[in-house]
């Protein structure tokens, strides 16, 4: 029996052993969860330029009440100051645009589509505030380097889903997580590898390509941590054990196109998935690797603990920012993002 | 120190401050950040039926306070930033945070 100055001692001691957790038991888990709004899945193909009828994703956005209803209320925020009130997803179309609005109706779904269990010290605010701020600071950087501007935020905004998704899945395991997270004070796909032998990018991208994101979408959530791809220098941070894609491969059925794509090297990615920048061509992994970074730097998630990870080099440069290019967007990310809070109020 | 409030239309004061650009509905400016709001820009804006705006309040800061301000803005970035990479791209990032949270204490 211990006692409690000796739990206290050794707390990792006194935790009863939990059964260790394979990648393909999340994989697993993955298919058991409940699927996204049908709307959300239509949202999904038009990020990939498929021909999507408008009118018709309008009243299926229209037909879920709540959905709209929180789109509504961030497109009603001072930011974008309109002069009447925005009462119908057909009027903030005519005034936002289709693809904007989509992405707030996406986010306005997937704020939404996770609860993690009570009793792990976990503050869901501060998770989809930063994942917010990332969206939007995704947008304005996919919009320096010339690439989707949606694409951006969608992945920014899911480019964490991975913690969302094992919290909810695996609270016991991932409880752990943050316990070693806490005591070391170290970023957090270090704790998770020590604990778990995987990472939350592992999982994000596995649940996005479930969830039939774009390539270019799932592959900046899989790389977010490292742009280089995981077997290069990356960001500094160790190099995970086993690679995904061979789990991932002969695990998910019928999504294996999605998935091999992502086998190619971080240096050669799909033309299409990249465009030239200043320093060359930056890939929309690149622009959701700096905007996590640019998020914690900014403080958006508003957690006391907050880290800023270490920069990729090599995505910096080919994103072709400089200090005054950056510092110009700043004030307009926090703008906005206190606008896009408004989502997340009950 | 400047600071950023949404504040609904009847709590604004003439004197305050914009804090972001009013557009209208084609996107065109109608009132840009930094405007000092009159009588009858708020006028105008309660008859476009606009509820809520951006203030950008400013607080006049004695010498010292204003010296305990910045001093707080480096230990958050330097919080922040404790477990940051060494190069030249992380040395930019931190100098540009430096430098725009410093500006708004000033």
């Amino acid at each position: 029996m211990n006692t409690v100055s000796d739990g206290a001692v050794d707390q990792a001691g006194a935790q009863p052993a939990l059964p260790p957790l394979a990648l393909e038991e999340v994989l697993a888990d993955i298919r058991q969860l409940p699927s996204l709004p049908a709307v959300v899945g239509e949202l999904i193909r038009t990020l990939d330029n498929e021909s999507a009828g408008i009118d018709q994703l309008a009243e299926g956005i229209a037909k879920d009440q709540s959905l709209a209803a929180r789109a509504l209320r961030v497109a009603n925020s001072p930011f974008y100051g309109i002069q009447h009130r925005v009462s119908s997803i057909h009027d903030a179309i005519v005034i936002l645009g289709f693809r904007a609005v989509g992405s707030l109706v996406m986010a306005a779904s997937v704020t939404g589509y996770f609860t993690p269990p009570k009793g792990v010290p976990f503050d869901l605010g501060h998770f989809w505030r930063h994942g917010l701020g990332t969206a939007l600071c995704a947008r304005a950087l996919a919009r320096h380097a010339g690439l989707d501007t949606e694409a951006g935020f969608s992945a920014g905004l899911l480019h964490d889903i991975g913690v969302l998704m094992l919290l909810t899945t695996r609270p016991e395991h991932y409880a752990r997580v943050l316990a070693y997270r806490e005591e070391q004070d170290c970023h957090v796909p270090e704790a998770e590898r020590a604990i778990l032998g995987f990472d939350h990018a592992q999982a994000g991208e596995a649940l996005t390509s479930r969830w039939r994101f774009p390539a270019d979408i799932v592959r900046a959530v899989a790389l977010h941590h490292a742009p280089e791809g995981r077997h290069g220098d990356a960001a500094g941070l160790p190099s995970p054990p086993a690679p995904l894609m061979e789990h991932l491969s002969n695990r998910l059925g019928g999504q294996t196109t999605a998935a091999k794509s992502l086998l190619i090297p971080g240096g050669e990615g799909s033309v299409e998935s990249r465009s030239r920048g200043y320093g060359g061509m930056a890939s929309l992994a690149d622009v959701v690797h700096v905007a996590n970074i640019l998020a914690h730097a900014l403080d958006l998630a508003g957690a006391p603990r907050a880290l800023v990870p270490p920069l990729c080099a090599a995505a910096w440069r080919r994103l072709g920012l400089d200090a005054a290019m950056l510092k110009a967007m700043l004030p307009g990310i926090e703008h906005e993002h206190e606008s896009y809070c408004a989502l997340l109020a009950a | 120190m400047t600071s950023i409030h949404t504040l609904a239309l009847d709590q604004v004061t003439p004197g305050m401050v914009l804090g972001a650009d009013i557009h209208d509905a084609h996107g065109a400016t109608l009132l840009a950040a930094g405007t000092e709001l009159s009588e009858s820009h708020l006028a105008s804006l309660r008859r476009r039926d606009v509820r809520q705006v951006v203030i950008e309040a400013r607080e006049s800061l004695s010498d010292a306070e204003r010296e305990a301000r910045r001093e707080e803005v480096r230990a958050r970035l330097r919080h922040l930033f404790r477990h940051t990479g060494e190069g030249e791209a992380d040395r930019v990032l931190y100098q540009t945070l430096l430098e725009y949270r410093l500006e708004q204490v000033a």
